[in-house]
C-alpha cells in the first residue's frame, strides 16, 4: 500500500532532506561532545573505569532519539575519544593496563547493545504511538460518517476527518458524469484552487480507480494527491491531498488511503439506500396515483350517473310520471348531488394531505362546537339515523384548525351512519382524560376485527375496498388519521361492550391561556 | 309584478346559478336582477337601487372582495356573498369589508331564503337612529337601557363582557358577527387574535342562559367566523 507514493527522496533530493539525514548526526556528535566536557570535569575526582558510565549515558540518550546507526556512530565516537583522552597513556590510541583496556573495550559492546535495545524500544513506542494515532483517527471518522444521514453531511465529515488527521488541506472533487468537469464538493480546512494539473490528475485517479498525481507516475505535476473513492464500480468522486507542504510520510499515506476507503463505502451505503428509498417512495406514489384514479372514476361517476339519468327521466316522462315518483327523481338528484360534494372534499382533503400542503390555520375553539357542527352535518345528511351526544359541561379550549378537525370526526360519524344497523343509535362522547382531549363515536355496527383495526386507516385499504355501492366512506378514515395527525393527534379504533366499536380521536389539550382580561 | 316586491340584484358569473337563484327567488315573490361580471353588477346597484345584493365572490372580471369594497363606498344595501367552502379566512374578510352575511356553495335554496328573509327584516331597524331598546321574546328579555337581562323572568347576573357581547350580537340579530369585530369592539384592538377569551365568554353565557349549543335557541355559532343572534317570535298572546 505505501508504495503508492513513490518517495521524493529517489528523484528529487532537496535541501530539506540534507538537513533530515545530517541532523541526528549532529545532534549524536553535540550529545557526545557534552559527555566528554563532562568526563574531563569528572577525571578529576573518580577513576577511569567510572567515566565509562558518563559515556554510556550518552550513548542511550541518543539511541532512544535516533535510529541505530546514529547510536552506533555515537558509541564508535565515544570509545574512540574515551580510549584517546583518557586511557593512559594519554592523548595515543596505545592503552597500557589489561584493565583499561577491558574498561574500554567492553564499553563499546556494551554501548552497541544498549543503543539497539533503546532504539527497539524506541521504535516500538513510536509504532505504538503511531497506530493509537491512526485507530483514534479512523475510529472517529467510522463515528462521524455513520451519523451522517445523507450523501452531503457524510463527505463534509469525511473531507472534515481527513484533514484533521493528515494535516492537510482535502478536497472532495465529483463530476455528474464521465465528460463533465469536477466540482469541489466538499474541503476543508479551506477551498483550494485547482488547476488543468489537478484535473488532469483526478481524471486520470477515476478512471484508473489508483492514486494518482503529487509523488505518482502519473500527472506527478499536481500539487495534489488523488484517492480515487470507488467501491466496486460505482465511483463516488476523488479526494484531493494537498501536498504543497512537501509529502506525506509513509504512516500518513497508509491512513489516507484507510480513510479514503471508509468514506467510499460510507457514500456507497448512502447511494444504496437512497436509491432504495427513492423505488419504495416511486411504488408507493404509482400505487396511490392509480388506487386514486379508480376511486374517481367509481365515486364521482355513480353519483352522476344517477343525477344524469334522474334529471333525464324527469325531463323525458315529466307529465307521465306520477307526482310521488318525481319527487323520489328529484330527491335523487339533491341526495347525490351531495354525495358528489362530499367525495369531492374528500379528493381536495386527500390531495393537501398527500402533498404536505396542509396547512393549520390554528384557533381557539370550544370543543364542543367542533362535536356540534359535526353531528349537525351528519344529522342533514342522514335525517334516520339517531345520534346521542355527552359533552362536557364546562368550556374545553383546543388549539387546532377547527374545520380540520371537524371534517376529521364527520369522516368518522359518516362512517358510523354506514355500519349502524337500522334503529340503532351513535353515541357521541367527549372528554378530557390525561392531559387530552378524547372524542369517541360509539356505534352497534358489525365492529371491526382486530386485525383490521389499524388497516382500516390505511388509504390502500380504504381505496381498494372501494365505494361499496353507497355503503363504504372511502377514503374518510385515512383523511381523518392525515388529519388529527397534523394536529399532534390519533386516531385508533376499539371494540365497543356489546359490540360494535369506538373510534377514538385523541388530540392534545393546549395549555390553558389565561383568563379573560 | 308587484312593485313593492323587493328587488334583489344577483351578481354571478355562472348562468346554471343564476337561473335556478331567478326562478328560486321569484317562487317567493322577489323582483331578480341579473349581472354576469362585476363591472355589469355594480352598474345595475347604481341604477336600480336594489334592496338586496347577492355577490358571488369569483368572478371574471374582477375580485369579488373589490366589488364589495367599492359598492360600500356609496351603498348601504344588504349584500350577501357566495363563497367557497373551508375557506372561513375569505368569508371573514368579506365580513370586514362590509357583507352581511354569507351562504357556502354548495348551498340549499331554502337556508339562501332564510337567510335574504333576516337581511331584508333587519336592515330597516340598522338605518333607523337607534334600535328598540327592550328585546323580549318571552322567554328571554334584554333591556338595553338597564342593561338588565331576565330569563324566565329571572334576572341574570352577567359580566361586564358577557353582557357586552350578548348586546353586541343582539344589535346585529339574524346576521352573523364576526368574531374579530366582537374582539375588537369588546377587549380592543390589540386583542382581535384572542379568540380564547371570546370563546369563554360564549360558553358562559350559553351555561347562564341556559342555551343548548346543539340547539341553540340565541346564540349560534358560525364555526371560524363568528356568532349569530337568533331572535325568536314573541309569543303571540305577548304580542
Amino acid at each position: 500500500m505505501a508504495s503508492h507514493m513513490i518517495n521524493p527522496r529517489q528523484n528529487a533530493p532537496r535541501r530539506g532532506h540534507l538537513v533530515a539525514v545530517a541532523g541526528p548526526y549532529v545532534f549524536a556528535t553535540l550529545v557526545t561532545a557534552v559527555a566528554f566536557g563532562l568526563a574531563f570535569v569528572a577525571d578529576r575526582y573518580v577513576a577511569v573505569a567510572n567515566l565509562s558510565l558518563i559515556f554510556l549515558t550518552a550513548v542511550l540518550a541518543v539511541a532512544v532519539r535516533a535510529r541505530m546507526r546514529v547510536a552506533a556512530y555515537a558509541a564508535v565516537l565515544c570509545f574512540l575519544g574515551y580510549n584517546f583522552f583518557f586511557t593512559p597513556p594519554r592523548y595515543t590510541f596505545t592503552i597500557d593496563s589489561a584493565n583499561d583496556v577491558l574498561t574500554v573495550g567492553l564499553f563499546l559492546v556494551v554501548a552497541l547493545v544498549c543503543s539497539r535495545l533503546a532504539t527497539q524500544l524506541a521504535d516500538k513506542v513510536a509504532s505504538l504511538r503511531t497506530a493509537q494515532t491512526r485507530a483514534l483517527a479512523l475510529r472517529e471518522l467510522g463515528q462521524r460518517l455513520s451519523a451522517g444521514a445523507d450523501t452531503d453531511t457524510i463527505r463534509a465529515a469525511g473531507v472534515e476527518c481527513m484533514a484533521q488527521a493528515l494535516g492537510t488541506n482535502v478536497t472532495l472533487l465529483v463530476r455528474d458524469a464521465q465528460d463533465r468537469p469536477w466540482n469541489v464538493s466538499a474541503s476543508a480546512p479551506r477551498a483550494p484552487l485547482l488547476d488543468t494539473a489537478e484535473r488532469v490528475a483526478a481524471d486520470f485517479c477515476d478512471r484508473l480507480a489508483e492514486p494518482a498525481g503529487y509523488g505518482t507516475e502519473r500527472a506527478r505535476e499536481a500539487a495534489c494527491w488523488m484517492l480515487p473513492l470507488r467501491v466496486n464500480t460505482q465511483g463516488h468522486g476523488v479526494l484531493a491531498l494537498n501536498c504543497t507542504q512537501g509529502p506525506l510520510d509513509p504512516d500518513h499515506q497508509n491512513l489516507a488511503l484507510a480513510m479514503a476507503q471508509d468514506v467510499g463505502q460510507a457514500l456507497e451505503r448512502a447511494r444504496l439506500a437512497e436509491a432504495l428509498e427513492k423505488a419504495r417512495v416511486e411504488s408507493e406514489t404509482e400505487r396511490l396515483r392509480n388506487a386514486l384514479l379508480s376511486s374517481v372514476s367509481h365515486d364521482l361517476r355513480s353519483p352522476l350517473a344517477s343525477m344524469i339519468g334522474s334529471a333525464e327521466t324527469l325531463s323525458s316522462y315529466d307529465r307521465m310520471l306520477p307526482d310521488g315518483e318525481r319527487r323520489q327523481l328529484l330527491d335523487a338528484i339533491v341526495g347525490e348531488g351531495q354525495r358528489l360534494d362530499r367525495y369531492i372534499q374528500n379528493l381536495l382533503d386527500m390531495t393537501r394531505l398527500g402533498h404536505g400542503e396542509l396547512s393549520l390555520r390554528r384557533d381557539w375553539v370550544d370543543t364542543t362546537e367542533i362535536v356540534i357542527a359535526a353531528v349537525a352535518r351528519m344529522r342533514r345528511l342522514f335525517p334516520d339515523q339517531a345520534v346521542a351526544t355527552t359533552l362536557p359541561h364546562s368550556t374545553i379550549l383546543l388549539y387546532v384548525h377547527p374545520a380540520l378537525i371537524e371534517q376529521a370526526l364527520f369522516n368518522i360519524l359518516e362512517n358510523a351512519a354506514h355500519v349502524s344497523p337500522l334503529g340503532a343509535t351513535v353515541n357521541v362522547r367527549a372528554a378530557a382524560a390525561d392531559g387530552e382531549l378524547r372524542i369517541e363515536v360509539v356505534d352497534h355496527g358489525p365492529g371491526i376485527p382486530p386485525l383490521e383495526r389499524e388497516r382500516i386507516f390505511d388509504t390502500f385499504y380504504s381505496v381498494a375496498r372501494g365505494d361499496r355501492g353507497d355503503r363504504g366512506t372511502g377514503l374518510g378514515l385515512s383523511i381523518c388519521r392525515g388529519m388529527v395527525g397534523a394536529h399532534g393527534g390519533r386516531v385508533e379504533a376499539l371494540p365497543a361492550e356489546g359490540g360494535g366499536s369506538i373510534l377514538r380521536i385523541s388530540l392534545p389539550l393546549p395549555e390553558t391561556p389565561e383568563d379573560e382580561p | 309584478m308587484n312593485a313593492a316586491a323587493p328587488r334583489v340584484l344577483v351578481i354571478d358569473d355562472e348562468r346554471q346559478i343564476r337561473r335556478f337563484l331567478d326562478i328560486g327567488l321569484r317562487a317567493e315573490g322577489y323582483h331578480v336582477l341579473e349581472a354576469a361580471s362585476a363591472a355589469e353588477g355594480l352598474v345595475l346597484a347604481a341604477t336600480r337601487d336594489p334592496d338586496l345584493v347577492i355577490l358571488d365572490l369569483g368572478l371574471p372580471d374582477r375580485e369579488g372582495h373589490e366589488v364589495l369594497a367599492e359598492l360600500r363606498q356609496w351603498s348601504t344595501v344588504p349584500v350577501l356573498v357566495l363563497s367557497v367552502r373551508d375557506d372561513e379566512g375569505e368569508k371573514v374578510r368579506a365580513l370586514d369589508n362590509g357583507a352581511n352575511d354569507y351562504v357556502t356553495k354548495p348551498f340549499g335554496i331554502q337556508e339562501l331564503m332564510a337567510r335574504l328573509r333576516a337581511l331584508l327584516r333587519n336592515h330597516p331597524a340598522e338605518t333607523a337612529t337607534d334600535a328598540p331598546p327592550v328585546y323580549d321574546d318571552g322567554h328571554l328579555r334584554i333591556d338595553r337601557t338597564r342593561r338588565e337581562v331576565f330569563l324566565e323572568q329571572e334576572p341574570v347576573p352577567l359580566t361586564r363582557k358577557e353582557y357586552a357581547v350578548l348586546a353586541a350580537l343582539l344589535k346585529h340579530a339574524g346576521r352573523v358577527v364576526g368574531q374579530q369585530q366582537l374582539l375588537r369592539e369588546i377587549w380592543g384592538p390589540s386583542h382581535v387574535q384572542d379568540t380564547h377569551y371570546l370563546r369563554i365568554v360564549i360558553g358562559r353565557l350559553r351555561q347562564k342562559l341556559d342555551d343548548d349549543p346543539a340547539e341553540p335557541q340565541w346564540i349560534k355559532t358560525e364555526p371560524g367566523v363568528g356568532y349569530r343572534f337568533l331572535e325568536q317570535q314573541p309569543p303571540s298572546d305577548l304580542r
